[in-house]
């Protein structure tokens, strides 16, 4: 939107002034307090404030700009989109208080629009921006420009915007609305997934977690995936529903076949059966009877043979009884005979083991008699002797006694200890002998003895003594009439071995003895006589038991005929005739039934009896209605199931199945594609996004670059604002930290750029207030030559007191203020 | 002796997978029994032989078996021998085969037991052996007891049964009666005539050929891509065997898979499907292959409706039919950098066909509708 003409009558201190403005740099130059700030504010309320009013909202706003005595605003502004000859007139008027004003809006086409709020509309629709966003980007008129990017940040409205404008320029490249592109891939998502769980592969279950299978089918928002599912699944269960019918159709007609097989053969069977049961009752009935007259012919057959033969032995057995009873008298006499025969032996053993005592006594007495009588007390004295001696020789042993012999001529020398041990031997002539002897010794020749004892004092005593207990001990020994000790000893051993068999034997005659006397009891045995030839006891009873067994068998039998011949007396009269007779009667009876039995039919073999056959006959009558019953009972469930039959067979339909389950694959792949292309939008996007103001930020450094001279080339920016600007030694320096007029520069480019953004390829008008005003002369030309590059493509219109403005901008109209 | 041998007939069949169709497909199997009848009463056949099949289930509407059987009855010159299959099984309970017999006059015979039937009464040398079904499934067959029945060698024997017979046709848990050839062959019978199978075997029967498949008269699947068969087979005195295989049908069922690359091979798809045999295709047509944005205009707009019009009835899974959209297309319709390239790229990078074409015409849609 650009502005033609702008006419203020009166507005403010104007009265009456209407400015005419051209496309490109337009110029309002004059001192200060000659109304360009007037006609930029009667731009600015004549587009962007209403003229109806709240008296307050018209006191804050307009008020100021009321003529001094007057009561009315006036603003009547000439505005066109591209062609300065196809005008739109807006004409606005305020008045104090609650909405007075009005506003006209005349089209180009002619039509004039007086209602405020469509006014109002339309302007908004031909400015290039929100109000908001002209009032601070195109139309701020503060002085120091740097203060729009303090100003521009604290208006998230016009950052939105800002981005909302970058975003739709990337988002919209090729031709298509990402965000419709977005919409659309949700909601095919939506319409192909709904209420389906693509991780299970199955209906989501409900908010109770329920399943929603087909047998619960969901009812809403049913994605394309599930019906097709829902299709096949239902397909699924209709199929093995016809399978299940044919199996169980299959199962019933067979259990009905067998069944009617089992039935006709037992309907057969009865019938075959069934025609005989009376005959094999009566049957039944005669063979009992004959069976009565059987028992009883055969009694009668054997009384008739018994009787005469019980008579008999009867008469023969009674003597032999009694023979019995004889024998068995004289056994129970041999018997007490036999118990006698037993004292007596026992008698005669002991009479017998007592002489045989008394003979070991009188041989161990005599034994004795005839011993040495040599006691224990003698081998003691004995002993003692023999000590005394051993000890004797010892001390004269102790002193020895060297002898030298020299022959003088041939001769033979004994010589001889204290023990009279001797030894000789044969000298020669001049020939030496030398002899070493304990405390005594005998040298013995042909000529001489000499006899050599120790001279120590006592020696001589106890020689004596030795001799002396030798002599005692040979006296002793002499008396004993033994050789020597050992003889003694064994003497000694002998005499004391023959005292104790001799004690042993009379203790033990006494033991057998007992309180009885020996010759006692050898007279009772005397008198006891002999005993020879009486059998042993147990041979007797064992030849008693057996003859009193056949006595006892031989009574009972006895007992018995002679009962069984009572009662058949009884019975027959005492006349054997009686019993022929009735022997007779039973074979004519038993006769006329056999004859009876042949008539009728024989059991069947399988039976043993009539009863039998009768509980079979009853068992296949109750099992063939059982049967009918079963059979009744299927054909009823065989009804049922045919009710429900399915119109198709399982394979006619297994084709239908196959058919839907292919059908939900291929929606399943066209689905898990839109899923894909989901994804991949989303993961796009997200990249997209951070692209989003690298367009900004390209045309900000674009614009800087231009306005110093290349010194800011790079611009560090992550959001609709600025963060940093780089120095060529890539000093990241914020805004705040950049000189007075480098931030005047900077913000007049930031200018540029966003206005070029909101403008977004249109032309329009950009409002500047002294964009130039705390620059030095290099960066004022630097800056004109920005303004001058923007002002071919849109209107500007810039406002100033600085007649310097002239020199560095090519100006295409100046209004000149006085 | 003649016979006219088919099966599987499979009437009351419901097609419900071809919804707008379905009842024209499921009348067209009437239409072809009785076109059956009238091509047995015009070749002066002796003798009907429907192998088993002839109803889908064994659980009929009353009227529908009545208006079979009165198809049936009208065959004038000898018996109509009806074999009950797999799928229209006999049980004493059957209430399709006590409609059967109650509809039925008596040159139709249900051939429910596994007994010998004389064709004497009605003048033919012959003697039938069935092996009727009784359950939907069974993994043992019927005919063991034919083996075991003496057979007068001086008449035509005739073995019919229903199921498959491994080799010729998969029978994967072999619960469809299964029968060996060579317990077909040692059973003792001069012939074979089976149903179950809906392809003729064997292809071109000759004289040795004595184990004969009818296949369906009327197809009911692309599973039996022909034109609906049934047998004439004649025997000779001497029991030399003609076989001549009869087309039957109304509808074909076909599969075609094509791959077009161009405009122009579609129109040459086009071409061919318009032949007037088409009328009486049902056309399941998979079509893959990547198209310039004309041709796949041209599919859309042109091509794909003719198409429908041209087949009887047309399955169609284009879902592999794809735009063609190239790196260096993308760079002329977008700008560089751009969001539509951007996403566009990433997707011909990594080689993602389908949600490049999701993506592409997700972007066509929304530049439509600015």
């Amino acid at each position: 939107m650009k502005i033609k003409s702008i006419k203020l009558h009166p507005f403010a201190g104007i009265q009456e002034k209407e400015v005419n403005l051209t496309d490109g740099l337009n110029l309002v130059l004059g001192p200060n307090e000659v109304g360009k700030s007037t006609i930029f504010h009667a731009i600015h309320h004549g587009l962007l404030t209403s003229s109806n009013l709240t008296s307050r909202d018209f006191d804050d706003k307009m008020d100021p700009f009321l003529p001094i005595g007057g009561d009315v605003i006036r603003v009547t502004l000439m505005i066109y989109k591209s062609d300065p000859d196809t005008c739109y007139e807006i004409r606005k008027t305020w008045r104090p208080g609650l909405r007075n004003g009005e506003a006209t809006l005349i089209k180009p086409a002619g039509t004039e629009v007086n209602d405020e709020d469509n006014v109002q509309s339309i302007i908004e629709s031909l400015i290039p921006a929100s109000p908001s966003t002209v009032r601070e980007v195109m139309m701020s008129r503060q002085s120091g420009l740097h203060e729009i990017m303090e100003r521009m940040d604290q208006h998230s409205e016009v950052q939105q915007e800002l981005s909302d404008v970058l975003r739709q320029n990337v988002m919209e490249a090729g031709g298509m609305s990402v965000d419709k592109f977005r919409e659309k891939v949700e909601s095919e998502f939506k319409t192909y997934f709904g209420k389906w769980d693509r991780d299970k592969n199955y209906p989501q279950k409900d908010s109770s977690g329920r399943d929603r299978g087909v047998q619960n089918p969901w009812q809403q928002g049913v994605g394309v995936v599930l019906e097709a599912w829902y299709q096949k699944a239902n397909a699924r269960k209709h199929y093995d529903k016809i399978i299940s019918y044919e199996e169980q159709l299959d199962e019933l007609n067979s259990q009905l076949e067998e069944l009617n097989a089992e039935l006709s053969e037992k309907e057969q069977e009865y019938s075959n059966l069934s025609p005989i049961q009376e005959e094999l009752q009566q049957r039944e009935v005669l063979e009992s009877k004959l069976e009565t007259i059987e028992e009883k012919f055969g009694r009668v057959k054997e009384i008739a043979k018994k009787w005469p033969v019980y008579e008999d032995k009867i008469e023969n057995l009674t003597p032999e009884l009694e023979e019995l009873n004889e024998q068995l008298d004289d056994l129970a006499e041999e018997q007490q005979k036999a118990a006698k025969k037993s004292k007596i032996e026992n008698l005669k053993q002991r009479v017998e083991k007592l002489s045989q005592l008394e003979n070991r006594i009188k041989e161990a007495r005599k034994d004795l008699e005839e011993a040495k009588e040599i006691t224990e007390k003698d081998i003691a004295e004995l002993r003692e002797l023999k000590g005394t001696i051993r000890d004797l020789r010892t001390t004269i042993r102790a002193s020895k006694l060297k002898l030298s012999v020299t022959a003088l001529q041939d001769t033979e020398i004994t010589v001889s200890n204290i023990d009279g041990e001797e030894a000789s031997w044969e000298i020669s002539k001049g020939e030496d002998l030398e002899v070493e002897k304990e405390g005594f010794v005998t040298l013995k020749t042909d000529t001489l003895q000499l006899t050599v004892k120790s001279s120590t004092d006592d020696l001589e005593s106890v020689i004596e003594e030795l001799e002396a207990k030798e002599e005692q001990l040979k006296g002793k020994l002499e008396k004993l009439e033994v050789k020597d000790f050992e003889d003694a000893v064994s003497d000694n051993k002998l005499y004391e071995d023959y005292k104790k068999r001799l004690n042993q034997a009379t203790r033990q005659f006494k033991d057998e003895l007992g309180d009885d006397e020996y010759e006692d009891l050898k007279t009772k045995l005397e008198e006891a006589g002999d005993v020879e030839g009486v059998r042993e006891l147990g041979v007797i009873q064992e030849e008693r038991d057996q003859l009193q067994e056949k006595r006892r068998e031989l009574k009972n039998e006895l007992d018995k005929m002679r009962e069984a011949l009572s009662t058949w007396k009884d019975e027959y009269d005492d006349d054997i005739d009686n019993l022929f007779s009735e022997r007779a009667d039973l074979t004519s009876s038993k006769k006329e039934i056999e004859g009876r039995l042949e008539e009728l039919p024989d059991l069947p073999e399988q039976f043993d009896s009539v009863k039998a056959f009768n509980n079979y006959l009853g068992s296949l009558d109750g099992s063939i209605d059982d049967l009918k019953e079963q059979r009744g009972d299927l054909r009823e469930e065989l009804a049922e199931l045919n009710g429900g039959a399915p119109q198709e067979s399982s394979d006619e339909y297994e084709e239908v199945v196959n058919e839907l389950t292919s059908n939900f694959e291929r929606i399943k792949q066209k689905a898990e594609s839109i899923a894909k292309v989901k994804e991949e939008t989303t993961d796009i996007l997200a990249g997209l996004e951070d692209e989003t103001y690298q367009p900004l930020v390209e045309s900000f450094t674009g614009w800087l670059g231009e306005m110093s001279d290349g010194r800011f080339q790079e611009v560090k920016q992550d959001g609709e604002l600025p963060d940093a600007f780089l120095t060529p030694e890539q000093t990241a320096l914020t805004f705040e930290k950049l000189s007075h007029g480098t931030k005047d520069l900077t913000a007049l480019a930031w200018k540029l750029t966003a206005s070029e953004y909101f403008l977004n390829d249109q032309s329009s008008l950009l409002v500047l207030d002294d964009p130039m005003v705390d620059m030095d002369p290099d960066r004022r030309k630097q800056a004109a030559s920005a303004l001058q590059k923007f002002a071919e493509e849109h209107q500007v219109l810039i406002f100033t007191c600085h007649p310097y403005y002239q020199d560095v901008l090519e100006v295409e109209n100046l209004i000149e203020l006085e | 002796m003649k016979i006219l041998h088919f099966a599987d007939v499979h009437l009351g069949r419901g097609f419900s997978g071809y919804a707008e169709v379905s009842e024209e497909l499921s009348e067209a199997r009437y239409e072809t029994l009785e076109n059956l009848i009238s091509k047995a009463n015009e070749k002066q056949c002796d003798v009907i032989v429907i192998a088993g099949d002839l109803f889908e289930r064994p659980r009929m509407n009353k009227a529908d078996v009545e208006r079979v059987i009165q198809i049936l009855n009208r065959f004038e010159r000898g018996p109509v021998l009806l074999l009950p299959g797999n799928h229209d099984y006999v049980t004493p309970e059957s209430d399709l085969w006590r409609y059967v017999n109650d509809a039925k006059d008596d040159h139709v015979i249900v051939l429910g037991e596994k007994a010998p039937k004389s064709l004497g009464d009605y003048d033919l040398p012959a003697t039938i052996y069935p092996a009727p079904c009784h359950s939907k499934h069974s993994s043992e067959n019927e005919i063991g007891w034919i083996a075991d029945v003496e057979k007068d060698s001086e008449l035509i024997n005739i073995g019919i049964a229903h199921g498959s017979v491994p080799g010729v046709a998969p029978d994967m848990n072999d619960e469809h009666y299964p029968m060996t050839q060579e317990e077909l062959s040692d059973s003792g019978v001069d012939l074979w005539l089976l149903g179950h199978i809906h392809v003729p075997w064997p292809d071109n029967p000759g004289q040795k050929d004595r184990i004969l498949y009818s296949g369906t008269p009327e197809p009911d699947t692309a599973n039996c891509p022909h034109g609906g068969t049934a047998l004439l087979v004649e025997i000779g005195e001497s029991k030399e065997v003609y076989v001549q295989q009869l087309l039957t049908g109304k509808y074909r069922f076909e599969n075609w898979d094509e791959h077009v690359t161009s405009k122009e091979e579609l129109e040459n798809l086009l071409q061919r499907a318009e032949q007037e045999e088409s009328q009486e295709v049902v056309c399941r047509l998979t079509i893959n292959g990547k198209l310039e944005e004309e041709a796949c205009k041209s599919w859309h707009e042109e091509i794909f409706p003719k198409l429908r019009e041209a087949f009887f009835y047309l399955k169609l899974d284009d879902s592999d039919l794809k735009r063609r959209i190239t790196k260096e297309q993308v760079e002329e319709e977008f700008p560089q950098e751009s969001f539509p390239d951007r996403l566009l790229s990433r997707f011909i990078e990594n080689d993602q066909e389908e949600a490049l074409q999701t993506a592409y015409e997700l972007i066509s849609e929304v530049q439509d509708e600015n």
